[in-house]
């Protein structure tokens, strides 16, 4: 399908945030603060712990939120103005972390829905896609059905649905795969490589592996701040020489430092992956390091 | 073929409408409260209508005073079925989802008013078509047109009025404190005798239609009477003037307080 837009959101719509700073109850908790970074096209992963301001950050990029200071602008288009925040919603597409629908539509209704408040003016194209859409996440036999009897993995389908409706520039979504099955969840993951080849995806998960198969590139925030942005394979540069296995019986106490990973094996000991600057202990062996390690080892060397 | 897009202000007021319009009026609620309510006018009238109307009463004095029978209990189903509506997207989690697409919330808050207040409305119309219906059986065509002028005149502006207020100020009250709030001020400023408590009812100010129904129809006057008022057609101009301004301004002051701005 193509879709007309905005000139300057012709192709993937890069975003430049400058020094966002996003406060609540009147300055006392600040979710983001002076957060600077760039967005091109392709797959950018968003991390972090939570509480660290990643949903903040999305719902300000989505236009959502707006922010105490700073500027955010999408594909050239600035979202303080409202014409260019409209311009540029207009080639957005979302996805919540919490996503709600009404629950008496069916899904098809809720995108038909969606699909004119996002601008999809003609209703036998807009029909078209929807059913497009709906076949793409496998929801094309229960379309006709009220979104109340959805499970939740099939809500969540919906909302993959609606974030793609619109033929987005800029696709923006929060833990897209919570509640998937996993053959849902590879899927998902395949659908958004794929969308990912002319426009600018950024995609925030607790689930590393889905940024490590899908993200060139990706953004670690903590604290209200980014504290790494750069290749994947980068931040598990963080870990290099820093991860260690540690084998001791069943039951007894783990080692010192942060452990990425427990794994039982046979003859009653347990296998520990530990970050440690130096060996932890006589007998560690060294390991290679994964993205994990690398997002483990930073969040230890910021303390 | 190629979508364009590009969303104006009306074409959102229009889709936004449709679909609340269209979620509202499958409610099962909304048919039973709203054709019981007026099952209950029908009900309590007598041979010659309701309000004890005598018999000899010119037809556009019939067909007022049924309109204002209507109008002193519908709205109140109105405001109880419509109370859930105004914070409903917050409620089911659906407003990062709208507030992301271009949109305006302007616009989707005057579609919501536009849909809900007509699907809650419905009802009443067809029950009032079907009692039109009966009277023109009964007295003749001419029933017809005085029926579209009484609803028109004396029902629809209390109906909005109440809708309005309905929508709105459970944004900052929640919907149950509402509920109790309306039903207690329904009662209070529109059905309670003047000369029983201090009210606004037999007042301009009160949304019940009276006044538009002695002033311009000749109906069935009862707590303007009792302040000892006989509403003329510029007093019932007037009345509807002061009702739909109340009912604009209580759709509007809500759009203007959450306007987008910096946290």
């Amino acid at each position: 399908m193509t879709t007309a837009h905005p000139p300057a959101l012709a192709t993937a719509a890069g975003v430049e945030v400058s020094d966002l700073t996003v406060s609540f109850r009147g300055g006392r908790v600040r979710a983001l603060d002076q957060v600077s970074l760039r967005l091109a096209g392709g797959l950018t992963g968003l991390l972090g712990p939570n509480g660290a301001g990643k949903t903040t950050l999305m719902r300000v990029l989505a236009g959502v939120l707006p922010p105490t200071s700073g500027s955010v602008t999408v594909g050239g288009a600035d979202l303080a103005d409202r014409r260019q925040r409209q311009a540029a919603q207009a080639a957005l597409g979302y996805l919540p972390q919490d996503l709600g629908v009404y629950p008496d539509l069916t899904g098809r209704q809720f995108l038909d829905y969606l699909g004119r408040l996002k601008g999809l003016t003609s209703r036998p194209a807009r029909r078209h896609r929807v059913s497009e859409v709906l076949d793409l996440v496998a929801l094309g036999p229960v379309a006709d059905r009220k979104l109340r009897t959805y499970s939740g993995g099939m809500k969540r389908r919906v909302g993959i649905a609606q974030a793609i409706l619109g033929d987005p520039r800029l696709l923006i979504v929060d833990e897209p795969t919570a509640g998937l099955d996993p053959e849902e969840r590879l899927r998902f993951r395949g659908l958004l490589a794929g969308l990912a080849g002319d426009r600018t995806v950024l995609l925030s998960t607790h689930i590393v592996d889905d940024i490590v198969q899908t993200c060139p590139r990706v953004v670690v925030v903590r604290r209200g701040t980014v504290v790494f942005q750069g290749a994947t394979a980068d931040l598990a540069g963080r870990a290099a020489g820093s991860v260690w296995l540690v084998r001791r019986p069943a039951g007894a106490a783990a080692p010192d430092g942060p452990v990425v990973a427990v794994t039982p094996e046979p003859g009653g000991t347990v296998c520990y992956r530990v970050i440690s600057a130096a060996a932890p202990e006589t007998g560690a062996e060294p390991a290679g390091q994964t993205v994990d390690d690398g997002y483990v080892a930073l969040m230890h060397q910021l303390g | 073929m190629t979508p364009a897009v590009g969303v104006g202000w009306l074409p959102t007021v229009a889709a936004a409408a449709r679909f609340e319009f269209r979620m509202q009026v499958r409610r099962v609620a909304v048919w039973a409260v709203q054709l019981g309510l007026i099952g209950l006018v029908l009900f309590t009238a007598g041979p010659d209508g309701p309000l004890q109307l005598r018999p000899g009463t010119p037809l556009p004095a019939v067909m007022a005073t049924w309109a204002l029978a209507v109008s002193m209990i519908t709205p109140l189903g109105t405001g109880l079925l419509l109370a859930d509506r105004g914070r409903r997207e917050r409620r089911l989690g659906v407003g990062g989802l709208l507030d992301a697409t271009p949109a305006g919330p302007g616009a989707r808050w005057w579609g919501k008013a536009i849909g809900a207040t007509a699907a809650t409305i419905t009802p009443v119309a067809f029950g009032w078509v079907a009692l039109t219906g009966y009277l023109a059986a009964r007295h003749g065509p001419v029933i017809l047109p005085l029926g579209l002028a009484a609803f028109a005149a004396v029902t629809l502006p209390g109906l909005i009025f109440v809708s309005a207020f309905a929508l709105s100020v459970p944004l900052l009250t929640g919907a149950p404190l509402f509920r109790v709030g309306f039903t207690g001020y329904w009662f209070w400023g529109n059905l309670t005798p003047p000369d029983f408590v201090p009210t606004l009812a037999g007042t301009p100010f009160e949304p019940v239609g009276e006044y538009a129904s002695g002033g311009w129809f000749g109906g069935r006057l009862i707590q303007a009477l009792a302040r000892g008022v006989h509403p003329g057609p510029g007093q019932a101009v007037v009345s509807v003037a002061v009702v739909l301004a109340a009912a604009l301004i209580a759709l509007a002051v809500p759009r203007l307080v959450t306007r987008r701005s910096p946290s």
